[in-house]
C-alpha cells in the first residue's frame, strides 16, 4: 500500500512537472510573439529584444522557469538551427569562398582558442586546460542576429555566405576543441598533443561522414522517390536530430561507447546535402512545405534560445566577476580582430579567392556575436573536472561576453553596415519606392476627382482640369521612376521578378477562391496549385541565378 | 531577310543592354531579331528534366515581358522573338545563328567581366564567320 502511494505521488509529481514545463513554454512563446510585435514598430533587433524580455520575465518567478540543461541546448535546440541554416546555403556560392570560410573556421577558431586561453591563464591564473576550454567555447560565433540585419538591409549575399559559413563550421571546431581541452584536464598526465590532433580529425571526419551518408540517403531515396510533402518534411526533421544523435553516439553501434563523432558537423553536412541535392530532387510543393516548416521551427527555436539567455543570466555572478568579464570581452575582441584582419589579409595576398573587401572584414569583426553554443558549452563544465570557483568564473565570463556581443555589437551592427555603404542597394530601393508611392498617391487623387466630378460635388470642368494636372504629375513621376530604373538596372530586374511573383500569388488566390466557391473540383485545384508552385519555384531558381551575375561556362576555341 | 541573334546572361542590367541592342538597330537594315537565352550548365546544370522544362518556360515568359517593355521604350520597329536553349553558350549561339540565317550576332554585356565576354565574342566570330558586336551599358568602359 505504501509503495503504491509512493508511486502515485511520483506520478503526480512527474505530471505536475510536465504541466509546469508546458505552462512555461506556452508563456515563453506568447512573450516572444509579443516581443516580435513590438520590435516591428520600433525597429529594434528581435534577438536582442528577446534577451531583454528574458531579463524582465525573471520577475514572473517560477512560472516561466524552464530547466535549461546543456543537453537541452545542444541536443534539442542547436540541431534544427544548424540544419535550417545549411538548407539555404547554396553550395555553388559556398564553394567559391570555401578556402576563406575554412581558414576562418578552422585556423581562426584554433588561434582564438589559444590566444584567449593564453590571456586567461596569464592574467587571471585560470589553469591551462580550463583557460583553453573557455577560449574554445567563446570562439564559436552565432550569426542569427547579424544575418537578420543582412536580410533587412540588403547587404551583398557574399558577405552573408562568409559570415554564415564561418559560423557553421567554427561551431563544430569550437566544440571539438572544447572537448579536447576538457579531456586534457581529465587525463592531465597522459594527454598528448599528437593524440589530440588525431582525435580532432577523427571526430570531425566521422561527423562529416555520418552527415553526408544520412543526407544522401534522405536526398536520393526519400526526397527523390516519395512524392508526399508531409512524409518528406517529417524525414528531414528526423534527419536533423538523427544525424546529430548518431554521430555523437556512433561508438554504441560498434561496441565502443567512448567513440564520439561531431554531431554538429554531421548536421551541417546533412543539411548541405539535403539543401543542395535533395531540394533539386523533390517537387516544388514539397520544397515550399519544407521552407515554411523549417522557417517556423527555427523562428520558434531561436525565440526560445534568446529568451532563455535572458532568463538564465546569473546577474549576481556577473557583478561578482565584472573585472574578469571586462578582460574576457577585450581578449575576445582582440583575438577576433587578429583572426579576421590577419587571415583576410593573408587570403587576399594568396589570390585563392576573390579578394575580401575591407568593408566586409569590418562587418566580420564586429558581427562576430556569441550565442547558444558558447552558453551550452559553458554550462556543461563540471566541478568534477575543474575547481568550482573556476567553473563559476568561466560561466560568468561566458554570459558576460555573450551579453556584450548581443547588446552592444548587436545593436550597433545596422549603423556599421550603413556607414560602410553595404546597404547601398536598399537606399536605391527606397528611392524607387518613393517614386512608386507618389504615382499611386496621385492616381488615387485623380480617381477621387473623377468620382467627385461625376457626382457633381465638384464642377465638371474643374474636375477635368484637376485630373489633367494629376495626369501631368503621374507622367512626370513615371519618367523619374524610369530614369531611376535605367540608372540602377538591378532594380528593374528585381521589380520584374517581384511583379511576376505577386501575379502568381494572385493566380493562386483566385484558384483557391474558385475551389472554395465550388466552381472547380478539388483534384483540379490540387493539380493547378502544383503547377503554380512549380512556377514559383522556377522563378526563385531564376532569381538566384540572375543574382549570381556569373559569366557562364563555355567551351574554349576549337578548330570547328 | 536580315536577322540578328542577341544573347546575354546574368540578371543585373539585362534589360538595359537589350534596350541598347534595340536602339542600335533602330533605323538599320535589320528585319528580325532572335533573343537567345541560354540555360548554361554552369548555372543550371543541376536542374532535373521536369523542373528544367518549368524553368525554361518561366524564363521565356520573363524574357517575353522584357522584350515587350523594351519595344515600348525604344523607337525600334522590330518584334524580337525569344528562344531558350540549354548547354554551352557558344554552341547555342552558333546553332541558333545557323538555323535563323543570322547576319549578325549581338552580345549583351551588362557585366563588368569583360575578359570573359570578349573571349566569347572572339569564339562566336571564329565559329560563325559573322560580325559579332558587343552592346550594352558597359561597352564604353
Amino acid at each position: 500500500m505504501t509503495e503504491w502511494l509512493l508511486l502515485a505521488a511520483e506520478a503526480g509529481e512527474a505530471e505536475s512537472n510536465l504541466v509546469r514545463t508546458e505552462i512555461a513554454t506556452v508563456l515563453l512563446i506568447a512573450i516572444s510573439a509579443a516581443v516580435a510585435v513590438v520590435v516591428r514598430r520600433v525597429n529594434f533587433p528581435y534577438t536582442v529584444a528577446l534577451v531583454i524580455a528574458g531579463f524582465a520575465a525573471t520577475g514572473l518567478g517560477e512560472v516561466v522557469q524552464v530547466d535549461v540543461s546543456p543537453e537541452l541546448i545542444l541536443g534539442l535546440l542547436v540541431p534544427p538551427l544548424l540544419f535550417e541554416a545549411t538548407l539555404n546555403l547554396p553550395w555553388r556560392k559556398l564553394r567559391a569562398d570555401l578556402p576563406a570560410i575554412l581558414v576562418f573556421a578552422l585556423l581562426g577558431t584554433l588561434v582564438g582558442t589559444f590566444g584567449i586561453g593564453w590571456v586567461m591563464n596569464g592574467a587571471l591564473g585560470i589553469p591551462w586546460a580550463a583557460a583553453l576550454a573557455f577560449g574554445a567555447l567563446i570562439s564559436a560565433t552565432d550569426p542569427v542576429a547579424v544575418i537578420a540585419f543582412f536580410k533587412s538591409l540588403g547587404t551583398p549575399k557574399r558577405l552573408a555566405i562568409l559570415v554564415e559559413g564561418e559560423s557553421l563550421f567554427n561551431d563544430a571546431v569550437a566544440v571539438v576543441a572544447f572537448n579536447l581541452a576538457v579531456a586534457a584536464a581529465v587525463t592531465a598526465g597522459s594527454f598528448s598533443v599528437g593524440d589530440a590532433v588525431s582525435e580532432f580529425f577523427i571526430v570531425s571526419a566521422g561527423g562529416l561522414a555520418v552527415g553526408l551518408v544520412l543526407g544522401m540517403i534522405v536526398a536520393s531515396v526519400v526526397l527523390a522517390r516519395v512524392d508526399d510533402a508531409l512524409i518528406e518534411t517529417t524525414t528531414t526533421l528526423a534527419l536533423a536530430f538523427g544525424s546529430f544523435l548518431l554521430a555523437e553516439e556512433f561508438g554504441l553501434l560498434i561496441g565502443q561507447p567512448d567513440l564520439h563523432f561531431s554531431g554538429i558537423l554531421a548536421v551541417v553536412a546533412a543539411g548541405l546535402v539535403v539543401g543542395n541535392v535533395g531540394f533539386a530532387n523533390t517537387s516544388p510543393t514539397t520544397r515550399i512545405t519544407l521552407d515554411h516548416f523549417w522557417e517556423l521551427l527555427t523562428y520558434l527555436v531561436n525565440s526560445m534560445v534568446f529568451l532563455l539567455i535572458g532568463l538564465t543570466t546569473p546577474i549576481r555572478s556577473l557583478l561578482d566577476h565584472a573585472g574578469a568579464i571586462a578582460l574576457a570581452i577585450v581578449a575576445t575582441l582582440a583575438m577576433r580582430a587578429v583572426v579576421v584582419y590577419g587571415f583576410s589579409g593573408v587570403l587576399n595576398a594568396t589570390g585563392w579567392i576573390r579578394p575580401i573587401p575591407r568593408s566586409y572584414t569590418h562587418v566580420q569583426f564586429w558581427g562576430g556575436l556569441r550565442g547558444a553554443i558558447s552558453l551550452a558549452l559553458a554550462l556543461t563544465l563540471s566541478t568534477d573536472v575543474f575547481a568550482a570557483d573556476v567553473v563559476t568564473q568561466i560561466q560568468a565570463m561566458t554570459f558576460g561576453v555573450v551579453l556584450f556581443t548581443l547588446l552592444i555589437q548587436g545593436t550597433t551592427m545596422a549603423t556599421l553596415i550603413n556607414r560602410l555603404g553595404l546597404a547601398g542597394s536598399s537606399t536605391n530601393e527606397l528611392i524607387q519606392q518613393r517614386h512608386q508611392a507618389r504615382i499611386a498617391m496621385r492616381r488615387a487623387g485623380q480617381a477621387e476627382m473623377a468620382r467627385l466630378g461625376a457626382d457633381g460635388v465638384v464642377d465638371g470642368d474643374l474636375a477635368d482640369a484637376l485630373m489633367a494636372s494629376y495626369d501631368r504629375d503621374v507622367r512626370a513621376e513615371s519618367a523619374s521612376l524610369r530614369h531611376h530604373l535605367v540608372s540602377h538596372p538591378e532594380l528593374e530586374t528585381a521589380m520584374l521578378i517581384r511583379a511576376r511573383r505577386d501575379a502568381l500569388g494572385a493566380e493562386m488566390a483566385a484558384l483557391a477562391q474558385s475551389n472554395r466557391a465550388g466552381l472547380i473540383e478539388t483534384d483540379v485545384a490540387h493539380k493547378l496549385t502544383n503547377e503554380l508552385n512549380s512556377r514559383l519555384a522556377a522563378l526563385q531558381y531564376i532569381e538566384d541565378r540572375w543574382e549570381d551575375d556569373v559569366v557562364p561556362d563555355f567551351d574554349g576555341p576549337s578548330d570547328r | 531577310m536580315t536577322t540578328a541573334v542577341y544573347v546575354t546572361w546574368g540578371g543585373t542590367g539585362r534589360a538595359a543592354s537589350f534596350r541598347a541592342a534595340l536602339e542600335e538597330s533602330a533605323g538599320g537594315e535589320l528585319e528580325e531579331m532572335v533573343y537567345l537565352a541560354v540555360l548554361d550548365d554552369g548555372s543550371f546544370g543541376d536542374l532535373e528534366e521536369p523542373m528544367f522544362e518549368v524553368v525554361a518556360s518561366e524564363l521565356q515568359w520573363l524574357i517575353e515581358t522584357e522584350i515587350e517593355l523594351a519595344v515600348r521604350q525604344t523607337s525600334s520597329s522590330l518584334e524580337p522573338r525569344c528562344v531558350v536553349r540549354r548547354g554551352d553558350v557558344a554552341e547555342a549561339v552558333v546553332d541558333v545563328a545557323d538555323v535563323s540565317g543570322a547576319s549578325i550576332v549581338l552580345v549583351g554585356a551588362p557585366l563588368p567581366d569583360h575578359a570573359a565576354v570578349v573571349e566569347l565574342v572572339d569564339l562566336v566570330r571564329e565559329r560563325t564567320g559573322l560580325p559579332v558586336e558587343l552592346v550594352g551599358v558597359d561597352t564604353e568602359d
